[in-house]
C-alpha cells in the first residue's frame, strides 16, 4: 500500500515538474482564465445558465413533502429557464418578520420570499418589495384569486403579493359527545353555542373537579376572537380621512368581546388556565380528550382522520355566529424584493408557483387551501366532506385591516393584553378596549399619544 | 550622531511614536493581543457605539428605506422616561433582580456550606448540581414551562396528589404574580451552581487553622459562620453579587419562553420591553434608548457595589 502510494506520488510529481518545465507560456494562459471567470462571477456577467434565484420559504408541518414539491418546481423551471437554480431557504415562521424585514433594512433581501398575510403592507410601506401590477396585468389572471388574500396583498391601491395559499378556521367538535348529550345539531349562533357548550363541560368522574370542558377562550391567541368582531357586525379598525383609526371600542367590538369573555368568567366552559392559552393549548386538550370544541385550521383533519382514538369521534362545522357570518382567511402571499436584480426571471418563477398544477400540489402538501377560486371546484376538494365545510366558509372570509402597522399590533401583543386583562378581572370590556384603543391609534399613527 | 543628539530626538518624540516605540520593542507581546482586540472592537465596542448613535435617531424599521433615520436629540429617552410602561417595567424587573441576587446568594451559600461538609458521594453531588447551570437556558426553560403547565404540569399533579384539590389545575403562569415567582424559581435553580462552586472555592481558602482555634474557643457553627466564614467570603460574595445582578438586571430568554411578558405585560421586564420596542413595534431607536438606559443603571449598580466594598475594605 506504502510503496503504491509513493510510487503516486512520484507520478504526479513528474507530471508537476514536466509542466514546470513547459515553461510558463501554459501557467499564465491558466491564470488569465482563472481571472477572467472570476471577474465574469463577480459582476454577474455570467451567463444565463449560471443564474441563481434566492427564495425564502416557510417550514411547514410537511417538510419532505414540501422539499419534493419544490425540487420538482425547480427542475421544470431550470428546463425552461437555461438551466436556472434555484435555491430555497426554509425559515421558521418564528422570527421569520424580523428577519425578513431586518434583511430587507440590510439589503441582504432574497429575489423571492414567503410572507405572512398580514405582514405584505409593512414591507409594502417600507419600499422593500416590488409592486407586481404591471405583472400581473400582462398575466390577466388576478379575478382568479382569492379575494381575501388579494385586499391583504394590496396596499395604496397596488398589489405587493401574490396569494399563494390560503387558511381559515372552523370548529372542530367531539361528536360522540354530542350524541352523548342529546345535542342534535352542531349550534349556528352564539347563544346556542354558549348553551352547548355548558352542557358538555362537566366532572366526569364526579371527583368535584372539571375534567371535560365545553371549549376554552384562548387568552393568548388572535384569531379565534377578532372575527367575532365582524361576525356582530363591527370593525377592528376603519379608514378616516386622517388615516386608519382603531374600532375595537364600539359597541358591536365590545358587545363581540364580552360575549367571548362571558364564556370564560360567567359561563366557565373554559378552564381556568386558558388565559394564557394559545391555539397549541387547546389542541392538546381536544386531541387528549379534555374539550369538547376548537377553532382551528384544515391540516389537522388528515392527522385526526389517521388518529385512532379520534378517527370516528370528531366532525368539523361553520363557525357559529350572531348577526352575520365572518371568519378569518389567513395564509401567505408571495413577495418580490425590490432590491433584487432578477426580477423578470423571479416573475417567471412566481407565475410557476401559481400554475393550477403547483397550487394545487402544495396545498395538498401544507393542507391548506390554493390561492385560486377555480380550484376549489376541483374534486379533490369539493367532494372531501371536511374540507368542503372549510371553503364553503371562505366566503365570508375577510382579513385584518391592511395597514403597514398590523404587525406591529399583532406583535406587540395589543389586542391579546386587552383580552387578558379582561378574563383575569383586571379591567372591564370598556376600560380594556378603551386603552386597548388607544394604544392602536398610536401605532397606526392615527393620533400622537 | 552622538548619544546626545539621539535623547533630545526621543525627548521631542509626540507621545504617538512614544507609543509605537513601545508596540515595537514589545511587537510580539502585541501581536499575541491583536486578535482578542479586533474580536473585543468588533463584538462590543462596534455594536456598543451603533447602539448609542441609534438611540439619538429615529429609527423606525418601516421608514428607514424611505426616510431615512434622522438624529432626533433625546426624543427616545424623555418618550421613555414620560411612559409610564417603561416605570412599570423597571419596578418589575428591580423587584425581579433583587428576588434572583438574593435567592441565588442564598441558595449558593447553603449549598457551598454543604459541599464543604465531609459526607459519602460529596463528589457526586458536587457534580450533580452543575446540571442546572450547564443545561441550555431556553431548553430547561421550556421544561420548567412543562412542569408548569395548569393542565399537564408534574408540579400540579404532585400538588393535588398531596392532597391540595385546589392546584389540581392551578394556572401558576396566568397569573401576575405567581408567573414572576415561577420564573424567579427557574432563574435562581439555573444560577446558583456557579455561586455555589464559587464560593466552595473561596471557603477551601480559608485556613482550617482558623476554625481550629475558634472551635477551641467554643464557637460554635453559627458563631463560626457568622464571625470568620462570612467576613473572610465577603468580598467574594460582593463580586459574585455584581456579577448576579448584570445577569438577571437583563433576563430576557427565561421570561420570554416562559411568560413572553405576560399574562396582560405583566412580567414585562426592562429587557423584553427593548425586545418588543425593537422587533415588534419596530422602533430601533427607542429600544437602543433602552438598552442604553439598562446600560447606565447596570453601571451603576456595578459602581455602587465596588465602592461599597473597597470603602469596608478601607474601613478594615
Amino acid at each position: 500500500m506504502i510503496g503504491a502510494r509513493t510510487r503516486a506520488n512520484q507520478i504526479v510529481g513528474m507530471s508537476i515538474r514536466k509542466e514546470n518545465r513547459n515553461g510558463g507560456e501554459q501557467m499564465k494562459r491558466v491564470l488569465i482564465i482563472l481571472v477572467v471567470l472570476s471577474l465574469a462571477l463577480v459582476s454577474g456577467i455570467g451567463m444565463a445558465a449560471g443564474e441563481t434565484l434566492e427564495v425564502w420559504l416557510m417550514q411547514t408541518g410537511n417538510p419532505e413533502g414540501a422539499k419534493m414539491v419544490m425540487d420538482k418546481m425547480n427542475a421544470e423551471f431550470a428546463k425552461d429557464h437555461d438551466g436556472a437554480t434555484v435555491n430555497v431557504s426554509w425559515i421558521p415562521w418564528t422570527g421569520a418578520q424580523q428577519k425578513l424585514l431586518t434583511s430587507a433594512v440590510a439589503g441582504m433581501a432574497p429575489d423571492i420570499s414567503e410572507v405572512g398575510t398580514t405582514w405584505t403592507p409593512d414591507f409594502a410601506s417600507m419600499g422593500a418589495i416590488q409592486d407586481l401590477d404591471s405583472y400581473v396585468a400582462k398575466w390577466g389572471q388576478k379575478q382568479d384569486l382569492l379575494p381575501a388574500l388579494v385586499e391583504s396583498a394590496t396596499f395604496n391601491g397596488q398589489l405587493f403579493g401574490m396569494p399563494w395559499y390560503a387558511g381559515n378556521r372552523v370548529v372542530y367538535y367531539r361528536k360522540d359527545w354530542f350524541a352523548e348529550a342529546g345535542i342534535k345539531s352542531f349550534p349556528t349562533t352564539w347563544d346556542e353555542f354558549a348553551t352547548v357548550a355548558k352542557k358538555l363541560t362537566k366532572d366526569t368522574n364526579r371527583d368535584g373537579k372539571i375534567d371535560r370542558y365545553g371549549f376554552s377562550v384562548n387568552g393568548a391567541s388572535l384569531h379565534e376572537f377578532l372575527p367575532l368582531v365582524w361576525m356582530n357586525k363591527g370593525e377592528i379598525a376603519v379608514k378616516t380621512d386622517k388615516g386608519w383609526k382603531s374600532t375595537i371600542d364600539s359597541p358591536e367590538a365590545r358587545a363581540a368581546i364580552k360575549w367571548f369573555a362571558d364564556l370564560y368568567l360567567k359561563a366557565k366552559v373554559s378552564p381556568e388556565g386558558s388565559v394564557t392559552w394559545n391555539v397549541l393549548s387547546s389542541r392538546k386538550a381536544f386531541e387528549t380528550g379534555q374539550q369538547a370544541m376548537i377553532i382551528d385550521v384544515a391540516p389537522l383533519v388528515p392527522n385526526y382522520l389517521a388518529n385512532p382514538e379520534l378517527k370516528d369521534k370528531f366532525a368539523v362545522a361553520p363557525l357559529p355566529y350572531s348577526k352575520q357570518r365572518a371568519s378569518f382567511i389567513g395564509g401567505s402571499n408571495l413577495v418580490m424584493f425590490s432590491q433584487s436584480k432578477k426580477k423578470s426571471l423571479a416573475w417567471d418563477y412566481l407565475q410557476l408557483m401559481l400554475s393550477p398544477e403547483y397550487q394545487l400540489a402544495w396545498a395538498d402538501t401544507v393542507k391548506f387551501f390554493p390561492a385560486r377560486l377555480s380550484l376549489f371546484k376541483s374534486p379533490k376538494i369539493a367532494n372531501d366532506p371536511y374540507l368542503s365545510v372549510f371553503t364553503s366558509e371562505m366566503k365570508y372570509g375577510r382579513t385584518y385591516p391592511a395597514v403597514p402597522q398590523w404587525g406591529q399590533i399583532e406583535n406587540s401583543k395589543t389586542l391579546l393584553i386587552m383580552m387578558q386583562q379582561i378574563m383575569m378581572r383586571k379591567k372591564t370590556v370598556e376600560q380594556a378596549t378603551t386603552e386597548a384603543a388607544k394604544a392602536m391609534n398610536i401605532i397606526l399613527g392615527y393620533s400622537e399619544n | 550622531m552622538t548619544p546626545t543628539e539621539s535623547v533630545s530626538r526621543s525627548s521631542r518624540l509626540s507621545p504617538l511614536n512614544e507609543l509605537w516605540g513601545r508596540i515595537k520593542k514589545n511587537r510580539i507581546a502585541y501581536a499575541f493581543i491583536v486578535p482578542s482586540l479586533i474580536g473585543i472592537g468588533v463584538l462590543i465596542l462596534y455594536p456598543l457605539i451603533q447602539v448609542v448613535l441609534i438611540s439619538f435617531q429615529k429609527y423606525y424599521l418601516l421608514e428607514v428605506l424611505t426616510k431615512g433615520s434622522p438624529y432626533v436629540g433625546f426624543e427616545n429617552y424623555i418618550y421613555l422616561l414620560k411612559n409610564p410602561e417603561f416605570w412599570y417595567s423597571l419596578w418589575i424587573t428591580v423587584i425581579f433582580t433583587v428576588a434572583c441576587v438574593g435567592l441565588t446568594i442564598l441558595v449558593g451559600l447553603g449549598v457551598a456550606l454543604l459541599l464543604y461538609q465531609d459526607f459519602p458521594g460529596k463528589k457526586l453531588v458536587a457534580v450533580a448540581i452543575l446540571i442546572p447551570w450547564v443545561m441550555p437556558r431556553v431548553a430547561s426553560s421550556i421544561l420548567w414551562k412543562w412542569i408548569y403547565d395548569d393542565q399537564f404540569g408534574i408540579l400540579n399533579y404532585c400538588l393535588s396528589s398531596l392532597g391540595l384539590k385546589s392546584f389540581a389545575t392551578f394556572p401558576w403562569l396566568a397569573n401576575a404574580s405567581t408567573a414572576l415567582l415561577a420564573v424567579i424559581i427557574v432563574i435562581v435553580w439555573q444560577s446558583f451552581p456557579f455561586i455555589a462552586v464559587s464560593l466552595l472555592a473561596g471557603l477551601q481558602s480559608i485556613p482550617v487553622e482558623v476554625y481550629e482555634a475558634a472551635e477551641i474557643d467554643g464557637a460554635g457553627f453559627r458563631q463560626q459562620l457568622r464571625f470568620i466564614t462570612l467576613p473572610l467570603l465577603r468580598e467574594m460574595i460582593g463580586i459574585l453579587t455584581v456579577i448576579s445582578t448584570i445577569w438577571d438586571f437583563k433576563v430576557f430568554d427565561q421570561m420570554w419562553v416562559m411568560t413572553e411578558g405576560g399574562p396582560a405585560g405583566s412580567t414585562m421586564l426592562l429587557g423584553i420591553r427593548t425586545w418588543v420596542d425593537a422587533f415588534a413595534l419596530l422602533r430601533m431607536g427607542r429600544a437602543s434608548a433602552l438598552a442604553v438606559i439598562m446600560l447606565i443603571l447596570v453601571m451603576l449598580i456595578t459602581f455602587f457595589y465596588l465602592k461599597l466594598f473597597t470603602r469596608e475594605e478601607e474601613a478594615d
